[in-house]
């Protein structure tokens, strides 16, 4: 697998299973696949899409920033 | 947006901050993208068009949006569960505007064509809960492998997208119970086009799944 990955977390959904990140930095760490992997604060489930009832537009922008260096740094 | 826990935080949310899915969304469809989305891009000309996609299963719907010149890397996003909608092809057409050649689908083709749910669709009305839920309980890792293929395959037929290694197509992946199948289902012979869709997250057994 030659993937990388950015995995944006909701708080929220952190909180019901604080464990999955660990496991999720741990196996891709394993792996040596690059992953970065953050909870973003305050956000709620669903956070990203514009017309989101929790739509949160700071959390949004900065995770859509975090998706174009992610793509601008996989596929130079 | 996809479970019982996920709404009744919504719902807190929502008293909390007194906004409304309807309220946000008349404001930023009024004010306007650029108002709303504030990282600035060098944003491109761009090309959209909906167009129809045949797949092993029937005839998928979907919104295809490009720059105007040049070849760039296809990007492929699977929606949440309240489908294809204007929000999804503004944040595309952003994408596109950013260089990349985008496809976003209808990923319930099979029921119906978009817009699957209703504009300003609220997940806390009971029916229109059960409907969603119903709708994505019909997806499963098979149909996402087929659906995959020929999502994959339009795109590297189109002028537009680069299909250069280092160009290959990606997926976002908005919602878990509607969208997280393809990532579970990847055959290896998949993957080495699809190198985001090469790992996935189980939340039944709370692995992390590479292939």
């Amino acid at each position: 697998m030659k993937a990388q990955l950015l995995i944006a977390i909701a708080e929220n959904d952190d909180q019901k299973q604080p464990e999955a990140k660990n496991v999720l930095r741990e196996s891709f760490t394993n792996a040596n696949i690059p992953a970065e992997i953050e909870v973003y604060a305050g956000t709620l489930h669903g956070w990203c899409p514009l017309d989101a009832k929790v739509y949160n537009a700071e959390q949004a922008e900065k995770a859509w920033g975090r998706m174009l260096a992610l793509f601008a740094r996989a596929l130079a | 947006m996809c479970d019982n826990d996920s709404f009744d935080d919504m719902l807190e949310y929502q008293l909390r901050t007194g906004v409304s899915r309807r309220q946000f969304g008349a404001l930023s469809f009024g004010l306007g993208l650029t108002s709303v989305l504030s990282v600035v891009d060098a944003a491109v000309e761009t090309v959209g068009a909906e167009v129809e996609i045949k797949t092993g299963d029937g005839t998928a719907d979907a919104y295809f949006v490009h720059p105007s010149k040049g070849k760039h890397a296809g990007v492929l996003i699977w929606p949440d569960i309240f489908g294809l909608r204007p929000a999804f092809k503004q944040m595309a057409t952003r994408l596109a505007e950013s260089g990349y050649s985008v496809l976003v689908v209808n990923q319930f083709y099979r029921i119906k064509k978009a817009p699957t749910s209703e504009e300003h669709a609220d997940f806390s009305d009971p029916e229109t809960r059960k409907v969603l839920s119903g709708m994505s309980a019909t997806l499963n890792p098979d149909t996402a492998m087929v659906d995959a293929k020929a999502f994959i395959a339009f795109l590297d037929h189109q002028p537009s997208v680069d299909k250069k290694r280092k160009s290959a197509p990606l997926v976002i992946v908005w919602a878990v119970r509607s969208s997280c199948v393809p990532l579970l289902s990847c055959q290896s012979a998949l993957v080495q086009r699809l190198p985001f869709m090469a790992a996935g997250w189980s939340p039944t057994n709370q692995k992390v799944l590479i292939f």
